[in-house]
Order: C-alpha cells, then structure tokens, then sequence
C-alpha cells in the first residue's frame, strides 16, 4: 500500500496572485521573474503566457519581445513559503500528518485515513476537491516513500493508485534529469550512459559508490524505502494573523474587497480547525512608506463563518477613507472564545507614559485638532518657504542645517511693496533654484529698512518686489 | 508677622492675593537674566520666575523677538508659542541657536482655549517658557488666573500685546512698553515692576543679534 | 577700500587694457563637475570680450589642449592650470607662467594623483612649497575657518614660497555670507601684505547650463537631485560673467589685480611642439639627411630595376615636404619599430595615411606599391593643414605584446606609455544616469532604451521616445529627461588605456603631460588622447594587433614544413586566375574581410578579376557606398549594361579605375580639387567635415562652394547635385583607398593560400582562433566541403595545436587537444611530450604521467582516448574509477576484489552512444564534430521530409517554391536595409541564405526570434551564382533537435 501523497503546485505563487484580482486579469500573460547576477529569468507564468511561446528560464528581455503585453513582477520566495503553510492550513481539516516541502510542496499520510474515508479512492477524491477549492494548478502522486512521491508529481508524471508495482515502474522509467540528484551528478551519470533513473538502480550499489561517492549511495537508499528520513509534521498555529501581498498599488476600500474575501475565508478555516469563534478583528492596509492604516472592527456577538465576518467589515469599511495607495492587505483575529464557554478578559493596561512633552501635544492635539499644534521643522531646499516650514507635529529631525543668515519671522504669504518704500541696506542674495520639481524660482534678497525703520528680508523677481519676512 | 491661623490656612491655599509681597520670603534667585545688561539693572536682575510680564509694542515686529533671544536660546529651554503674529522661521531660529525640536506652535483663534492651552503648557512639567501674542489684551480675571499658574509651577509667561491704555490696572508682576523711534535704537519704558517705582523710556542696545546697519547705500 | 588696493599692486602694472580675464574655470574633464565643453568656456570668454581665459581642471590638464583647439585663432590668451582641494585649506589654483612652470605642474599632478587608485588623488600644504618656482598661486579660502590664527602658519608659509606670486582669490557668488567673506578677504590681506584678485567660480560658461550642473552633483552622489539639494549651488552665477556685470560686483582694484596676474601667464601649449627623442639619429647627423639615406637605401631593395623619374620625382618631393615641416622623426620612429619587427620575424603592415607615400614604401613600413594604387599625396601630408601623419601599423595579435616591451625597453617607462582613451556618455548610459537623477525608476529607463532603434537614421532619438510615450513629452520632469539627457551626451566620464596609441617624450614623459594610475595594476596612462597628442605633433605611434597576420604566419610555416616552399607576403604569386575564379564562386570563408555574408553576395556580382577589383570589392560593401547608391550603378557599367561617360576628361582621369563612380574618399578629394577648384588643404577640410557630417553643419557651406565651383568649369548641375549627394552618403563610411589596398594585400594572399594549400590554410587558420566571421565548427565543415580529411582528437596522435598528417590522397587535418573545453595546456603539453613512439598503453599510465584526475575526465568526455579506453560511456567509466580519492569504505563494500582489480571489470557492458548522442556531446565538450551533420542525422530519420539540400537549390528554377531547413549559424540586420533581415541556414551540405521581411518575421515572431533549427517554406530566387530563399513561412524545428539530444551552438545574433 502506497503510504504517502505528494502535492506540488509548479506555479504557486502566481496563481495565488492571479486569484486575489478579478478574474478578467488571467487573460493577460503574466509571468514572475528571479533576478541573480543581473540576469533576469523567468519562474513562473500563466496559461496564456505560456500558449505566447514563453517558457520558464528565459530571459525576461526575450519574454517581452514574444509577449509584448507581459506583465511581470518579482517572484519572492518569502511570500511563496507563506502561501504553503496557508494551504496546509486549509488541508488540515481533512489530513492529519501533513508535511510541509516549501515552497510548493505538501507531502500527506494517507494509509492511516484508507479505513476511515471508506478507500484509497475516497482519501484521494476528498483531498482533490478541498484543494480545487483554490483555482492553483497542481500535481497529485502517490508513493510508497517520500522522495518517490515528491519526484513523480515534481516530473509531472503522476501514478495515483495503492499498488506499489505500478510505482516502482513509473520511477525507473523516470529521465534522469527528474532524478532530483546534484546536477554535477546528474551530468556524469549521463556521461556514462545512464539515461533513467531505472539505469541506475540496475547497478550493484558498490560500483556506484566508487565511482560517484556516499551521497549517490544514499540517495538510492531513500529511494527503495530502506532509509526513512524523520518528517517534521506540521502544526496549525494558535493565533491568526495573515497578510496578503498585492501585484499592483489599490486605491480604495472596494478594490480591496477580493482579497479580503481570500482572508476572511482562512480566517473561517483557522476558527473551524480550532472550533473557535471571534469577537473582534483588526484590518490593516500597508502603504508604501509610514504606518499601516488601521481599522479595529467589533462585533456585538462571537461570530465564525466567512459571510458573517464579511458583512460587518464590509458595513465598516464603506465608512473608511485611505489617505496613499495599499500595497498589502492583513487581518488578525482577536479576543478569539471557544464556541461553548463564554469567558470574559480584562482590557490590557494604560498605555505607559512615555515623554511629557508628546503627552502635552497630544493633551492639546485632543482639544485643539491635530492641525492647530505644530513643530518648527528645518528642510534643505534653496527656497526659503521651502527651508523652512512649520508642520503638524512630528517627532525627529533629518537634515545637518546651514547655518546663514536669516530673519527669525517669515510671512506666510509674500506681501507686494513699493520699493521707493525701503531703503536697502545688503543684499543681494540670488537664489535661483527649484527647477526640478517644475516650481524653480529666481529672486533677488535684500535686507531693507522700512519707514519706521524695522529691517525686514525683501526681494526682487521678474514679478516685481515683496516682503518675505522681519528681522525682529 | 504672622497671620491669624485662618488667614495663614487660606494663604496657604493660594486664595489669598497679597498686594505687598514681602521681599524677605522671596530669594532673588528666581531671576532669569535678560542677556541686555542695562534691562536687567532696571528689572532688578532680569525677568522673575513664576511671573507673568507683558510687553506692549506700539508697532510689532520692532525688537520684541530679538529682546527675548537670549532667553529663548538658552540650551535646555522648550517654549510653547500661543498665536505667533508669522512663521517663527527655522533657518533664522538655527542662526540664532534655538533648538527648533523644542519649540512647540499652537494656532488657536478661540481666546478661551488658547488660555486654557497656556495654562496646561504651565502646568505640564515639560514646557519652561511660554510666548503669547494677545492682539487686545488679556482680561484682569485671565491675567490673575495665568499669574496663579505660573506662580505655583515657578514657569516664566510673557504677554505680547498693543498699547493698553494707562489705568487698566493688571495683575502682571512687569509691564513694558516699546517703542522705536526713526533710526535710534529700541526705547524701553518699565510701566510696572515688582521692586521699584515706574521708569521713563530708555534705549536698550539689541543690535548685536540684528543685521549690521549700514549707512545709506 | 580703494587706498589699500593702490598700497598693494607690488609693482603689478596697472593693466590699460581694462579687459577682463577668469582665471578658475574647470571645464567636463573635472568629471561630472565641470558642464561645459572647454570649446565652450573659450567660444562664451571670446564672445563676452575677455582677454584671458585660465582652463583649471581639479589635478587635471586633461581638457587643455582641446582648449587650445579653440582658442587658436582667437584673440584670447589661453592660460594652463590646474586646482586642488587641499584639506582645511580651500582651494589651490595652480596657474603655469612658463614652460618650466607648466612642467612643474604636470609633475605635481602626477605625484598627486599616483597616491591613490584610478580618479582620485591627494595633496597637502607640503606638496606645494618649494615645488612651482615658475607658477602663480591663487588661494579661495575655505568656507568653514572664520578664525584667521589657524591659517596664520600657512599664509607665513606661502608668501615665503611664493614671493610676489600669491594672491587670495576673493569669488563672490551672491550669498548670504558675502558681506562676511569679504571682511575676512580684507583683514587677511591685510594682516599679511597678500594681495586679493577677483577670481569667480566657473562651472559651466551660460547661466542656463546650471540645471545639467545640478544633475551632475546628483550623478556623483548616486542619489536623486531633490535629496542632494544642500549640495547644489543656490544660484546660477557660476557661469562666465559679462564685463560690466563684474565691475558692479567687485571692487575695481582687485579686478586690475586678476588681469594683471594674467598678464604674468605666458606659456603656451606650441612650445612642446619640436620635442623629438633624440637618440633616434647617429651621432653627428641631422634627421633630414639620415631619412633620406634610409629612404635611398629602401628604394635600392623595393625597386631592384631601379627608380622610374615619375616615382624619383614623388620621392624628392615628399622627402622636401618632410624636411620643410620637420616631421622627420615620425618616420624615424617607426622605421625603428619596423626594423625591430622584421629582425624578430614578426608579420607586421602599415596603413592610413602613410600608406600614400613612395618614402613608407622605401622605409619598408607598408607593403603598397605606390604604382598599384593612384597615390594622393595630400591625404598624405599637407602644407596648409600642419598636421603629422598618422601611421597605424598592424602586428601579428599574438607577437604584439614583444614590440610594446621593445618600446618600453628603448625608450624606458619614464619616456613612453599608452595613450588615453576618452569615455564619453552615450545614450544608453546618459538616459540611466540622467534618469536616476530625476528619479526615474531602473525598469522605467531601461523600457524606454529598449524602445530606441539607434540604427534608424530619420528619426532622432527624442523623437523616437516622444512619438511612442506622449506622457513622457506631457510631463515636467520627462521634458527636463529629454533635454538633459541630449545635452550631457559626448560629456567625458573618465580616462581609460588606449588600445595601441603610444606617446614617446623626448626627455621625461611627466615634462610632457601628468601620468596616473589606469584601473589595471601597474599600468599608467597620460591624461591626454590621441587627438590631443595629434593637434600638439608629439610623437604618436599606432601600434595594432590583427589576427589574420598572426594566422598568415602560421599557414606559411605549415606550407614550409609540408610542402617545403619558402612563401612570404612579397613574393606570393600576384594576379592568379585560379585565385580569383575561386573568389567569383563566392568560396571565401575564412579569406580576409571578404568572407561575410554581404561579401559573398557580392563577389558573384562584381567578378573580381585584378588586385584593384578587389580593393574596390573591399570598400564597396559598407553602409557608405550603399547609402549613396553607387554600388549599383558600378555592378551595371562593370556588366557592361550602362554606358561608361565621363563628363570631362578631368573627371575620367580621377573615376576611371573605378568605371565613373565615386568609391574611395581620395577620388571625392581629387574630385573636388579637379572639378570644383578646391586647393588640396580645402580638400582635405571636405574630407573631415565629410567624417562627422552629422554633427556639424560645416558640410552645407561647401555644398554652395562645391556647386560654383563645378558650374564655373562647366560641369552640369544634375551633375554636380549627383556628386555632392553621394558625399554626403559617404559620410564618415567613406573607406580609404590605401586602407583598402592594404587589407586587399592580406585578402588576396589569404586567397591564394586557400586556393592552392587549402589543408595549410585551415589549419593555420584554427590555430588562430578567436579571430575572423566564423566558428572552428563551421570552418571545419568549409574543410570537409572542401574535400579536407579532418581527424578527431586522438590522445595517440594530436598535439595541443591542429597538425597536419599526410593521408593517401594528401593531407589531413588532425584536430588538435586545444579543442578540448577546460583543458590545462601546460599539463597536457608536459604528457604530450612523454607520449612514447607506439602511444600510451592504459588509462593509468597517463595518471602516472601527470594528468589530473579532472583533465583524465575532461579527455574522456571529449572522445579523446577510444584507442585505449572504447566508446565514450566506457572511458568515463574507467576513467571515474581513477579519480584521486579512493574510498577505503566502498572497497571492502565491493566485496573481496581489491580496488586494483576495480578497472579491468567484467560488470555488464555499458550500451555505446547512439550517434546523435555523440554528436551532441562532442559540440558541449569541443564546440566541433567531426562525426554527420545533425541535419543529415534528422534527415536519416525522416525527419525533415521533402526539405531540399543546400546543394540542391543550384538545380531549381528560378521563383521555385522550396522548402529547406538547418542550422541558424547568423541573423544579420544591416541597417541600410529597411527592416529585412538576412538569416544563414547551415546543412550537411553547406550554406542557405534566407531573406526574411519584416512582416514574415513578426506573423513567425516566436521561430523568427529563438529557433536553433529552422524549417522555412519560400521562394527560390536565382540571379547567376547568388542564391536566395524569400521565406514565407517559418517553423521552429527545435523540439526535434532536442529529441536527438543535440543543442547546437549558439548562433551569432544581431551583431
């Protein structure tokens, strides 16, 4: 009996991608690429980016000549490995002893569940369509050890049945290119003739082992069955806290919508393994710089299943307004109570008192608004409306300033004077600067005197003359 | 001398205002210097700690600021400014060696709570110096109440604000009034002080923070 | 204030002439700091009325002499400095008085900059006292120190060094601290009796070339421009100011005080000119007379039955030429190289310009004949141009590094080095740098550059991007892209080695120009290039590698050893038929540069029957003749099918070698001089402006010239318009005639060698690679078409290099272990030699000899010992056993046997390869098979049914639909041609040229672009010998290719 189901998606993370957008987007070829050492080559790509003739390993240059509206984006193994361990989540509820191969492998006890699910057939059909649940491509093999498994579905050339002869075939018939061996192996054992990986087992282990050393020796070992490396089973965690990546920039709540449905069905999956329900949930929207938005949701009963969880964020959300763009989308699960007993928990701690002067703004931020309370911050620009500026409060300072000579008050706005007014007393400063952000100004600065003899920081344009500031 | 035990319990409580306030309890070291040598001689050593001071311009922007400079610069001082008449300027603020991370702004037309953000800047440990600009004048309850504030919680306050006419009686500790009068230096005019009679105008030399003046180009 | 001043001029006459003079600018070569070309601080100071101008690059004179370029006829004093920032003290700037001075300066530079790696350097107060007696020094005050005591030792310092020749450079830009500095200027000088001059910053010579400024500081900073802003000058006064301008903004006195320093700069860069080595002529002898005995002595041996009076009058007159302008040493120079060279055996032959002069070909420095081509003597020197001659010489490539260490030897490291080449910004890398300044993101830039078809002559490429991004031209910032990115292109980046351009000093090199640090270890290289060494007559000398000599070497050692014939460049059979029939059938693989595609097309078109067919067959196929569509009317009036006509007789004695067409850049000289009345210097300006018509406009003003001219001796204008366009076709492709002759010298004996010894030739040719159009793979199939036996590598008969073996019928080829892909050539060199009489008897015997377990394996892989060891699985097998490490666990795991016993096993065989197997692993370890064509293995298995032989075509008629399949060995896509691409198929047979249109190879797009094996369906087009197949369908027959196992080498794409 064939005790082991290996499941390998060849193209995980895509396709994971391509389910959190609208379905008209799979109609573009879209591809994900690695680059090392300045060459960029090609991972993983849909259906229709492979029908284009594109195939993985090729330059990304040469992609975009075959497909000229390929869209690519940058494969991240991270966000592959997160993929895996959500999917075995999801799997969980049917197979106990899961194994995680990251990133697109998921290798399954099956011999133990044959008499519970009523056959090997029923094991196999019930793991199919929890999996089908996700639209991923995927291949299913069995074997009666591990590495059998993982290499049949890896090949693409699955054997799904109980027997263990029909497996043995399929593997010594398999190239041995499939063979899973070091490629520097690989390439002798071909330089000698041995095309499969049957070849290779035809030969006494001993002559072998001369000529191509311990790790091939081994690895015919694991191969029979005879030496069963440990497997590390995995364990659902105790608190859910997912995140999902998104390909392009989303500017509000309702483009957001298709992927929180993804989350909230882990969410559903997490609480049903765990046979929990939940009272509170905080989504949060990541930008591309500064803190996440955050939004706290709580719900007035324990709630559990996708559809429920779904209406109270949306009714939530529509509320909402995002201040930049999203680029990754999380959820977590809070105060989660198991379904029967009802336990109450006491609120955490006030927050500790950290600096007595962020204490007074934010004492004033609370009276007077946030915009009324401001700090006198320094920037290195040329203009001097730029230079210096006063902004909401904000902790920190960046830049190294340079130290000239300045009026210690600048007007808000200039003010248009009649030069016959002043008198100059130095000057001038010419700034002539800005020109890269389309707003360049060239002035010339003066210090003035006016009639009642106040110096004030005047200057001269193409428009004409005006006060920028008082040296009081 | 002593007062009768009631009166000595109310005293204590800060309720009763004591027109003559005895010298001999008060040290002269809670006086913060000016940093102008011929003000301070006049003050009685500089501005008084825990005192709320007013300073009346006939027309702003004429020294006011650079008057109180040297106080401002002083290394660990945080300022709260109520209602600046422009934009305290950072480059100039730098020049000047003034931390700008401990200078805090607030715009609040509402008379009411720009008092009220003064008195919880006076309270709260973390600010030493407060500056506001009162386009008419504070009302004689509002001065008691911020003068009370800054007494209890030894913090310095100044009043910037026009000319007042002559018999509003207030209860700041020091009343200034100045004036500038065609190229000559500030004039100064103590209406009130806490250790002596009122003194008539005299010049007080700020140029050293000021631009050079030069002769007519 | 004007008191003082009065005080301190120390005897500096108070300049009349109010003029003003900059004395710092720094121009591009202080790179990415200075925006402006020197020419254009010269041309800006001319127009602004100065009467000095101080080139002051920062411990540089790299931009100088382009400077001096400029200023040459204009009335502006060019002054040579340099500046340096020295730590806590500001700014240096050196300024040279004198020639001695101007030395000094290039001595300082270079201890400067020999203290760091490549683009940096280093100097403190120390380095600048008791160095420049001949120099002024101006001081720019650091903007940090206010405190004057700690300058105070410094300033005591100086003044002592510098008596009378120190002054404080006071700039004042309009800024905050002005009022400031200028107190500080005052008190100093003061202080310490130190003059002060108005001495402004000059970045960039207009105030509008800041914003390039500003994206240089960027560049250098690699960051965005808005987070470098504190790093950019407020304003865009560090330009070149006007006159009045300067008046109003600095006290008059220290005005007077710039002019009168630069009044105290009179060196100039003409003086370096006649600085020769001297050792070059005998004791006692002056150069004139020497050259001439030389030259005499050359003429004996060139012409035995003695001078002709046409060629002894050349002769006389370009010896008298050479006298008159002193160019002697030039020819001395290289005689003595050519000398060398000829002593020590090595193929060497000069071109360019010399190769126009009788006394070159008496000198021995080039192989020309002077009577085989018309020699033009003003191509060759010209009075009125005043420029020396440029004489490239070519070497063998791999025997050119022994005449390089003959120079450094003669003239000593001090005297010679390598001249530098200048790298500029070109689009690719402006677009970038400019664009990551503007913050632009990397993939952004790179979609716009893949974008840009440079070839495309119409279209610029600002048009190219506005027309296919309209946001680009829409938005601020990709305006400001456009513009910048046009104006920084040409803008220096840094100095690196010249290839072959050796500069010679008459005394020390550091006297001449500072020397610094190239990138390669002890390798250094002067700051200027070769056109600079050119404009200032130093001593220049090409010293070239040209594979084709080194491979020429080697067949007339083969044909000596083999057939022994003692054959050479000069006495190789001239003008023989079979040579040249052999070429008309368009067999020239491997013949020198008439062996590519376009070549051999033309060849069966242009029948090359003489030397001078061939000269014209070698300039005739390139973008210039094309361009000017003279190649067609020449193939017409060579067939005889239009009349030949001149339209006078001076023009026919100018075009009639060449049948009325104007092919070679001398006839257009000659053309000029005769039809239009140009004097041979106005010539010669013609042939440059032709070089870079693009560029500059120069070319429209001799239209007009050009036309009168021709009207004036009554030549039509039809005529004249037909001649002026076929100049401006020519552009900068118009090939020298001697060039071509001397190329055609090596052409035909290559020919001739491939003609008559054909095993030598391909031999020789192999044992040269990598050199030349084509792979070993695809020269040995040429072999094999030519009847050539080639034998694989054998490890019990090859060498390291190929042989040749005598056969039944003649000789063979024996492939050689140079082949064999990682192979070390010293250890297989050292086994070779201990390879006993009978050849090795196992696969141990060659371990015990030396060879590493790794090369054993790498032999095996290659097929190399089937003598010993069987089929290639087999060798592999025995040869795995032999490596080094013998496990002892496996032995006793294997069972009684001893491990010795371990090779000669009687385990079950190990199957042989299949042959396709074979085949494909001899490409992956050889890069060549000696074994059948993978096409004629597919073939054999009905592969590629109804598909016809290269072969076969010959037969078809004319517009026959064919369908035909091999190996894509070459996609070309000319650039004159409009979007065809021409694809080289590649069978057992041999070679079928595929035409491919545009639109083809967009519907085929996926087999167009990666197919290896390509089956193409089309129409056959027949027009005498040459041989086209008009696709009309492609299929990518890859996949089958990959069945058999066999990934050809890659094809060579797009070059």
């Amino acid at each position: 009996m064939n005790r082991w189901v290996y499941l390998h998606f060849p193209h995980l993370l895509l396709d994971y991608q391509l389910a959190l957008q609208p379905p008209e987007q799979s109609r573009y070829p879209h591809a994900l690429l690695e680059s090392h050492a300045a060459r960029r080559t090609l991972v993983q790509a849909n259906q229709t980016a492979l029908q284009a003739g594109i195939k993985l390993g090729m330059a990304d240059v040469l992609a975009s000549t075959l497909a000229p509206n390929l869209r690519v984006h940058s494969y991240s193994q991270a966000q592959e490995k997160r993929v895996i361990t959500q999917l075995a989540q999801v799997i969980y509820q049917d197979i106990a002893q899961i194994v995680l191969y990251p990133p697109q492998g998921l290798l399954c006890e099956v011999r133990s569940l044959v008499r519970l699910r009523g056959g090997y057939d029923a094991v196999v059909a019930r793991l199919r369509s929890r999996v089908e649940q996700w639209p991923l491509r995927y291949c299913l093999s069995s074997g009666y050890s591990p590495l059998v498994a993982k290499l049949l579905a890896e090949a693409a050339s699955p054997i799904i049945s109980h027997d263990r002869e029909a497996v043995q075939q399929a593997i010594a018939a398999l190239p041995i290119t499939y063979s899973g061996l070091a490629a520097v192996h690989i390439e002798k054992l071909y330089n000698v003739g041995f095309t499969s990986v049957g070849d290779l087992l035809k030969r006494p282990r001993a002559e072998i082992g001369v000529r191509f050393g311990r790790a091939v020796m081994n690895y015919m070992a694991e191969l029979s069955g005879d030496f069963k490396p440990p497997q590390a089973f995995y364990h659902p965690p105790d608190k859910f806290d997912e995140k999902v990546e998104l390909t392009s920039e989303v500017s509000s709540w309702g483009q957001l919508l298709f992927p929180l449905k993804r989350l909230l069905q882990q969410a559903e999956s997490f609480l049903q393994s765990h046979q929990w329900s939940t009272r509170a949930l905080v989504i949060r929207a990541h930008h591309r710089q500064g803190p996440a938005t955050q939004v706290p949701i709580q719900f007035a009963h324990a709630v559990w299943q996708q559809n429920d969880l779904l209406q109270l964020c949306q009714l939530h959300l529509e509320r909402q307004q995002l201040r930049q763009p999203v680029l990754a989308l999380s959820i977590g699960l809070q105060r989660p109570e198991s379904r029967q007993a009802k336990s109450t928990e006491l609120l955490a701690g006030a927050p500790s008192a950290d600096d007595q002067l962020s204490a007074l703004v934010s004492r004033l931020q609370a009276r007077l608004g946030e915009q009324s309370v401001q700090s006198v911050c320094y920037n290195d620009d040329w203009r001097p409306e730029r230079q210096g500026r006063i902004q909401p409060w904000q902790q920190g300072q960046k830049q190294q300033p340079l130290k000239q000579q300045r009026p210690c008050w600048l007007l808000p706005q200039v003010q248009p004077i009649d030069r016959q007014q002043w008198q100059l007393q130095w000057g001038p400063e010419r700034i002539v600067s800005g020109w890269w952000d389309a707003q360049p100004i060239r002035r010339d600065y003066y210090i003035a005197v006016d009639k009642a003899q106040r110096q004030g920081w005047i200057f001269h344009s193409q428009q004409g003359w005006y006060l920028h500031g008082w040296f009081s | 001398m002593a007062f009768p035990a009631q009166v000595e319990a109310l005293v204590k409580q800060g309720l009763v205002w004591q027109g003559q306030q005895a010298p001999l309890h008060r040290s002269p070291s809670n006086v913060l210097t000016t940093g102008w040598p011929e003000l301070d001689q006049r003050l009685g050593g500089g501005w008084l700690q825990g005192c709320v001071h007013e300073l009346q311009l006939q027309q702003q922007f004429i020294g006011e600021l650079t008057l109180l400079l040297p106080l401002l610069s002083q290394p660990n001082i945080t300022t709260l400014w109520i209602n600046p008449p422009a934009t305290p300027y950072a480059p100039g603020l730098i020049y000047q060696d003034i931390a700008l991370l401990q200078q805090v702004i607030v715009q609040e037309p509402d008379n009411k709570l720009a008092l009220w953000a003064a008195e919880q800047a006076v309270q709260s440990k973390a600010v030493d110096l407060v500056l506001f600009w009162h386009t008419t004048g504070l009302s004689a309850a509002a001065v008691r109440r911020l003068q009370q504030a800054a007494e209890a919680a030894q913090k310095t306050v100044f009043i910037v604000t026009a000319i007042q006419p002559e018999d509003d009686a207030r209860a700041y500790a020091m009343r200034l009034r100045l004036t500038k009068i065609a190229a000559a230096p500030l004039q100064v005019e103590v209406l009130k002080r806490r250790y002596g009679w009122p003194l008539p105008p005299f010049p007080c030399a700020i140029e050293s923070r000021l631009p050079r003046r030069r002769r007519v180009l | 204030m004007a008191g003082l001043a009065r005080g301190l001029t120390l005897g500096a006459a108070v300049a009349q002439d109010k003029r003003p003079a900059a004395l710092h600018c720094i121009s591009n070569f202080s790179f990415l700091r200075g925006a402006s070309h020197p020419h254009e601080l010269v041309e800006r100071a001319c127009e602004l009325g100065y009467q000095a101008l101080a080139i002051t690059d920062e411990c540089s004179v790299a931009g100088v002499v382009r400077a001096y370029v400029a200023a040459r006829d204009k009335p502006l004093r060019l002054i040579i400095g340099s500046e340096f920032h020295v730590p806590e003290l500001g700014v240096f700037i050196v300024l040279t008085r004198n020639r001695q001075g101007y030395a000094q300066l290039c001595q300082l530079i270079t201890t400067a900059r020999n203290r760091c790696k490549k683009g940096d350097y280093r100097v403190s107060l120390a380095d600048f006292l008791g160095t420049l007696p001949d120099c002024n020094l101006l001081w720019r005050l650091p903007q940090s120190c206010y405190e004057l005591a700690d300058i105070e030792q410094s300033v005591t310092a100086l003044k002592q060094h510098y008596p009378s020749r120190l002054w404080l450079a006071y700039g004042r830009h309009y800024h905050a601290y002005d009022a400031d500095n200028y107190r500080r200027y005052q008190q100093l000088s003061q202080a310490h009796y130190v003059p002060v001059a108005a001495v402004c910053e000059v970045c960039y010579h207009q105030p509008k070339r800041h914003t390039l400024h500003d994206v240089l500081v960027a560049i250098r900073q690699r960051q965005p421009i808005d987070s470098q802003v504190a790093q950019l000058k407020p304003n865009q006064d560090y330009c070149l100011r006007s006159p009045s301008e300067l008046t109003s903004c600095y006290p008059e006195a220290w005005l007077a005080q710039t002019i009168g320093i630069a009044k105290q700069c009179c060196f100039c860069l003409s003086e370096l000119r006649y600085e020769y080595p001297a050792e070059l002529v005998p004791e006692g002898r002056t150069a004139t007379d020497y050259l001439r005995e030389l030259t005499y002595t050359g003429a004996a041996i060139r012409f035995p039955q003695g001078l002709r009076s046409d060629v002894q009058a050349k002769l006389e007159k370009e010896l008298t030429l050479i006298a008159q302008l002193g160019y002697e040493y030039f020819f001395l120079t290289i005689h003595d190289i050519v000398q060398f060279a000829q002593q020590r055996g090595i193929l060497y032959q000069g071109r360019g310009s010399a190769a126009n002069s009788v006394v070159c070909y008496c000198l021995q420095i080039t192989a020309v004949n002077p009577d085989q081509i018309d020699v033009l003597f003003e191509r060759f020197i010209s009075a009125e141009r005043d420029e020396p001659p440029d004489i490239d010489v070519d070497f063998e490539h791999e025997r050119r590094e022994e005449v390089i260490q003959y120079i450094y030897k003669k003239y000593g490291r001090h005297r010679a080095a390598l001249a530098a080449t200048v790298i500029r910004y070109r689009l690719r890398s402006a677009l970038r740098d400019v664009g990551k300044a503007l913050g632009f993101h990397e993939q952004e830039l790179s979609h716009y550059l893949r974008q840009i078809d440079r070839r495309d002559g119409q279209q610029s490429w600002q048009e190219q991007l506005a027309e296919k991004f309209p946001g680009l031209q829409a938005s601020y910032r990709g305006r400001c892209l456009l513009k910048l990115t046009q104006s920084i292109l040409g803008f220096p980046r840094h100095l690196s080695q010249h290839v072959g351009g050796f500069v010679i000093a008459a005394t020390q090199l550091t006297d001449l120009v500072p020397v610094e640090n190239a990138s390669m270890p002890e390798r250094t290289v002067i700051q200027w290039d070769k056109d600079d060494l050119e404009t200032l007559h130093l001593i220049k000398v090409d010293v070239l590698a040209l594979g084709m000599l080194t491979a020429l070497r080697k067949m007339f050692a083969l044909v000596k050893q083999h057939h022994q014939r003692d054959l050479n460049l000069a006495n190789i059979v001239q003008e023989d038929a079979a040579v040249y029939s052999m070429l008309q059938r368009a067999d020239s693989i491997g013949v020198f540069q008439i062996e590519s595609r376009a070549q051999m097309n033309m060849l069966p078109r242009l029948r090359p029957t003489t030397f001078y067919d061939l000269v014209v067959q070698i300039a005739i196929v390139r973008p210039g003749p094309i361009q000017g569509d003279m190649v067609h009317p020449y193939l017409r009036r060579r067939a005889g099918i239009e009349p030949v006509t001149f339209p006078s007789e001076a023009v026919r004695e100018v075009l009639q070698r060449t049948l009325g067409v104007p092919i070679f850049q001398e006839q257009v000289i000659k053309l000029a001089m005769v039809a239009a009345g140009f004097s041979g210097g106005e010539a010669d300006q013609l042939r440059r402006a032709m070089a870079n018509w693009k560029s500059s406009g120069e070319l429209r003003q001799f239209e007009t010239k050009l036309i009168a001219g021709m009207r004036e001796r009554g030549y039509s204008d039809e005529f004249a318009q037909r001649i002026f366009q076929q100049i401006c076709g020519f552009g900068e492709y118009g090939f020298p005639e001697s060039h071509s002759a001397s190329f055609a010298n090596l052409a035909y004996a290559s020919a001739w060698l491939k003609c008559y010894y054909p095993a030598a030739f391909y031999c020789g040719l192999l044992n040269s690679l990598p050199m030349g159009f084509y792979s070993a793979s695809q020269l040995i199939q040429d072999a094999k078409r030519h009847h050539i036996n080639v034998l694989p590598i054998d490890i019990q008969h090859s060498q390291w290099h190929h042989q040749l073996e005598s056969g039944q019928h003649g000789l063979q080829l024996r492939l050689g272990l140079r082949l064999v892909k990682g192979l070390s050539q010293s250890v297989t060199e050292k086994l070779l030699s201990q390879r006993p009489k009978g050849g090795f008897q196992h696969l141990q015997q060659l371990r015990s000899f030396g060879l590493g377990g790794a090369d054993l394996h790498k032999l095996a892989a290659a097929d190399a010992l089937q003598a010993l060891s069987g089929h290639r699985h087999e060798s592999q097998w025995q040869s795995l056993a032999l490596q080094v490490e013998q496990l002892p666990l496996f032995a006793e795991a294997g069972g009684p046997k001893s491990n010795a016993a371990s090779y000669d096993l009687q385990a079950l065989p190990l199957p042989p390869p299949a042959e396709f197997q074979d085949v494909a692993v001899d490409y992956k370890t050889t890069g060549v098979s000696v074994r059948r064509h993978p096409i004629a293995l597919l073939r054999e298995q009905q592969g590629l049914t109804g598909y016809k032989l290269a072969s076969e075509l010959a037969q078809c008629r004319h517009k026959q639909l064919v369908r035909v399949a091999g190996l894509v060995t070459c996609r070309q896509r000319p650039g004159t041609a409009s979007g065809v691409t021409f694809v080289t198929l590649e069978d057992e047979t041999g070679l079928v040229n595929v035409v491919i249109w545009q639109q083809t190879a967009r519907s085929f797009r996926q087999a167009f672009l990666t197919a290896q094996l390509l089956k193409v369906k089309g129409v056959v087009e027949i027009h005498g010998d040459v041989i086209h197949v008009i696709a009309g369908h492609l299929e990518d027959g890859t996949e089958q290719l990959a069945q058999l196992g066999v990934a050809a080498n890659r094809s060579r794409d797009f070059h």
